[in-house]
Formats: structure tokens, sequence, C-alpha cells
């Protein structure tokens, strides 16, 4: 399409890449769980 | 195609659901077996249950629709769904509301925003604006539904939607309400499969991406007179800067809807149902595929529908809709797919309504008991629990009534709007407070009540006098003034939130700044093991 279609496109493709990436990247991080927070 | 067998397969379904969701509450009574109260969920689960909430018949039925006359421009609110609906959410927001939540004891996005700021007020009218304006983007979804059983069973409208809300009661009866964690799986994959599905035969169809697209570019000169006129002179390319459908694509639709998901109320209470944050991470990267899958799909084959329509009818897909854009995807699905996968979409049309009905009266339903009744208008004197079943019950009862009149009496192609307005009227008054009691200490609870009411009745008075289609309905501009609305030419058509959301954000900080914290424990208490990394 023309330029904004475009654009809109490649950033839609751009956010989902980045969406994958943080996914996959802290896919074992943040897991902790304080006895407070388990509480 | 063979209604019998449309029929077996539809009551199929629903038997699943409905066993499914007898399993959930009768297996395990405990709070394990849920979503909405188990914790050790699957991050399979918790991307599939907030995609299966976000995504709606409104979405795939009349989002599509409107992208079948505005073109593929609708793209920008695909990059908004991810990058704010997903990314933000989740990393930004997702994370301090889990937290908080716990911290603060809040099961509803109400009573977060109420017991951060230890105000009865905010709590009582964040769970009012959720009962008196949630059956209205209820309604769009309901619309949705009737729609497709309209087009795929030839029943008329009217008795489409009274059969829809007949199912949705009974769902909501059998378990639907508390969400259950089996269904939404089954719901979220059944969305997903059909979507994709959809997306890979369109394509295959025109003759695959680049041929479908040129094709679509070649069509320029079929786009209506009227429609050209307001901006969009081709289906392939932005609207027109600054023209009328610039302003309705960007201020109503991308702005509204694409920024309106932070501060939506049972997408919020999914934050605080999982155990940790790396659920989140991980639901981070599901729910993008799933929601790039999903709505990709719907804001991509709404203007290519007009090729398949125009090469087998000659007419493009607004007038073979009878001219009613909610229509347009119903039709096509039922017009040029095979009949296999006309059932498959039936079952993914029922997913995707149910999954979305059932979290949003789930959200009045708790706004009623607990925001409402127990926790606001009654916290002193204190209700019977008796007492709060029952009313909670008729709250329900009395939102699904009201639900079912806005489906029968609002106009053709109102799904799309009906949703911007509910997304774009909770982003005013809430996402200002909801993003600074998140990240800043110095919030006050005179600076929040100040920006929700801002964006209220700024809003409100936006609705009444200045925005040209809903003011031209209520008629008080006209009665007061003389004129449909008080804004000349191109300011008409621009939404509400672009005056509201900035009112209620410097109101918001503005106040806050002035006045000063009065609840420090409280503070202390909300922001415990909260640090910059979350």
């Amino acid at each position: 399409g023309d330029l904004s279609v475009t654009l809109a496109i490649l950033f839609t493709l751009l956010s989902l890449l980045l969406c994958v990436i943080y996914g996959v990247v802290k896919w074992n991080q943040g897991g902790e769980i304080t006895p407070d927070e388990a509480d | 195609m063979n209604y019998t067998v449309l029929s077996i397969i539809i009551l199929l379904y629903l038997s699943v659901m409905a066993y499914l969701g007898y399993r959930g509450y009768s297996s395990n009574k405990s709070s394990s077996d849920y979503m909405l109260a188990g914790r050790n969920t699957h991050p399979f689960i918790m991307a599939m249950s907030y995609g299966a909430t976000f995504i709606s018949t409104s979405a795939i039925v009349g989002f599509g629709g409107v992208a079948s006359l505005y073109g593929m421009s609708l793209m920008w609110l695909c990059f908004a769904n991810i990058f704010i609906g997903i990314f933000i959410a989740f990393v930004v927001y997702g994370k301090r509301t889990r937290r908080m939540g716990l911290n603060l004891d809040a099961h509803t996005f109400p009573e977060l925003m109420g017991r951060r700021f230890d105000s009865r007020f905010i709590q009582v009218f964040a769970g009012l604006m959720i009962f008196l304006f949630m059956p209205l983007y209820a309604a769009a979804v309901l619309i949705g539904a009737a729609r497709i059983i309209e087009s795929f069973l030839g029943v008329p409208y009217e008795l489409s939607v009274l059969v829809f809300s007949v199912l949705v009661g009974a769902y909501v009866i059998l378990g639907g309400l508390r969400s259950v964690m089996y269904s939404d799986a089954v719901q979220g994959t059944l969305i997903f499969a059909g979507m994709l599905t959809l997306l890979i035969f369109s394509y295959v169809q025109l003759g695959g991406v680049f041929t479908a697209h040129s094709s679509l570019t070649a069509m320029a000169d079929a786009i209506p007179d009227n429609i050209r006129n307001l901006g969009v002179t081709s289906w392939t390319s932005g609207p027109v800067t600054n023209s009328p459908l610039w302003w309705v694509i960007f201020s109503s639709l991308v702005l509204g809807v694409g920024i309106g998901v932070l501060s939506q109320p049972q997408l919020v209470v999914r934050f605080m149902t999982v155990k940790s944050d790396k659920e989140l991470n991980r639901a981070v990267a599901i729910g993008a595929v799933f929601i790039f899958v999903t709505v990709g799909t719907t804001y991509l084959i709404g203007p290519l529908s007009n090729v398949v329509f125009f090469e087998k009818y000659g007419q493009i897909a607004f007038e073979i809709a009878g001219k009613n854009l909610d229509r347009v995807i119903p039709v096509f699905i039922g017009e040029t797919m095979p009949v296999w996968f006309v059932y498959l979409f039936m079952m993914v049309i029922l997913s995707a309504a149910m999954s979305t009905l059932s979290s949003q009266y789930h959200a009045i339903g708790t706004s009623i008991s607990r925001d409402i009744l127990e926790y606001g208008l009654f916290k002193k004197r204190g209700l019977r629990e008796n007492t709060v079943v029952l009313m909670t019950r008729l709250g329900i009862l009395i939102s699904l009534i009201i639900t079912i009149i806005l489906s029968l009496e609002l106009g053709a192609g109102i799904i799309a709007r009906a949703t911007a307005i509910f997304f774009g009227l909770m982003a005013s008054c809430f996402l200002s407070p909801y993003t600074l009691l998140l990240f800043w200490k110095k919030i006050t609870v005179k600076g929040a009540i100040s920006g929700i009411l801002g964006g209220f009745f700024v809003s409100l008075f936006a609705f009444l006098f200045l925005h040209g289609k809903e003011a031209a309905i209520f008629g008080l501009s006209k009665a007061l003034f003389g004129t449909e609305t008080l804004l000349p030419g191109i300011w008409a058509v621009v939404d509400p939130i672009v005056f509201a959301l900035p009112v209620s954000a410097l109101l918001t900080f503005a106040v806050s700044l002035v006045t000063r914290v009065e609840n420090h424990p409280t503070v202390t208490k909300a922001f415990k093991g909260i640090t910059e990394e979350n």
C-alpha cells in the first residue's frame, strides 16, 4: 500500500517481534515469590 | 450449507462449554481451579484468557466491517493493539498492577483505585461507571454475534439477539461467569485457529499477498463518492491528513481503542490473578502472536473482501452487505468461504462473544456486589450476604436487559462506534489517575478525583454538544443553541477523548501538586516490593 499503510504493517511486525523477543528472553525471569507475598 | 449440521455443531460446542464450566465448578470448589482465582495458571492460559477477553465479536465483525470501507489504515490500530494492548499493558502496567493489587488486597479495578487513595467515592464512582456504561460495550459484542447468526442461519436479527442472549444467560448460569480456565483455553485456541485459517485461505484465494494488495489498490475508483469526499481515496493508503475520516480513524478508533484498552476493568483484573511476573513475561510473547493473528486478520480481510466481492458480483462489500458495515464479515464468510469453514467460524464467533461477555458480566457483577454495595454504600452499616447476592443478580439481570434493548435499538454499523465510545470514556476518566497511582507516590486523592470527574464531565459535554454524531442524537445542542454541534467544520468529528484525556491528565497532575498526600501508610503499603525494575 502507500507509505502510511506500509509503515503501519511494518510497525505492527516490529511490535510483534519486540514482544516475542521480550517474552523469550524473560521466559524464566520474575518467578521469585517471597514468603510475605505467598501469604 | 446444511442447517441441521450447523445446528448440531452449535449444540455440540455449547455442550462442551457447559461441561467444561460445570467440571470447573464441581471438580474443585477451591479457588485453585479457576482462572480468576487460581494463581497456578499456565502462561498459555493467561495469554489466551486475556486475548479471548480482549478480542470479541466487536473486533472481528464490527472493526472488520469498518475496515472494509475505510481501508487498511486500520492496521495502525493493529500496531496499537500489540504495542500498547500487549507490550505496554503487560510490561509497564501489568507487573505493578499485580503487585499493588496484592499489597492492597484489591480484587477489582475500582477497588484498586479506591484502596490506593482510601477513597470510597472513587470506588463507588468507578463501579457505577462500569455498571452504567459496560452494557454499551456488551451490546456491541452481542450485535456482532447476532449478525453472524442472522447471516449463517437465516433467522431475523431480532430473534438472533434474543436467542444469543438466552445462550449467554445459560452460559453465565452454568459457571461461565467465573471464566473457567478450561473454557478460556478452548475458546482462545478456537479463535486463533479460525482467524489464522481465514487469513491464509483469503490470501490463497486472492493469489498471494502482493497480488491481493495490488488488486485492492486498483479498485480505488470503486470507493463510494461520499467516502472519497470524506478522505479515503484508496483502500491501501491512509486517509487524507486532517480529513473527516482521518480524524475518525485516528482519534476514535486508533487512539480511543488503542489507548483505552489500558484502563479496561475486565482486562486490568487479569493482571491481579497471576502468580508472578514470570507468567506476565511469557504471556507477552504468546499474547502478541494471538492479537496479531486475530485483529491483523480482521483489519486485512475487511478491505480485501472488496476484491472478492467485486470479482464475484461486481459490487463492493458495503453494497453487498446492504450498506450495513456490521454485516460485511458475516456475508463475506457465508458467501465466499467453504462450508466447513462456515461451521468453524460459527464456533469462533460463539467463543469470541461468550468469553468477552462472561468477563464483562463478571466485571458488572463485582462492581455491584463489591464496589457499590459492600465496600461502597453499605461499608459502615454492612449488608447480609443473601441481600448482596440477591442485589448482585438483580443488577446483572438489569444489565443484561439493557444490553438486549441497546442491541435491538442501536442502528446499523454501530459496533465499532459503541466499542470506541466505551473504551474512550474509560480512558478519559481513569487512565491518568491509574497511570500515576502506579508510578507516582505524590498523587493525591483530590488529584485523582479531579482527574476522574474532569475526564467524565468533559466527555459528557463533548458527547452532548461537540461530537457531531452523538450531539445530533441527543439534540440538546440543537434545542439550546439552534445548532447540532458547537464546534465548526472538522472539529465536530474529533473524538471526545482528544479533549477529555488531556484535561483529566492535567487536572490529576496539577491538583496533586498543590494538595498533600493524606494516606502515607497506605502509599507505603501499596509500593511494598515495587522497585524501579517493575
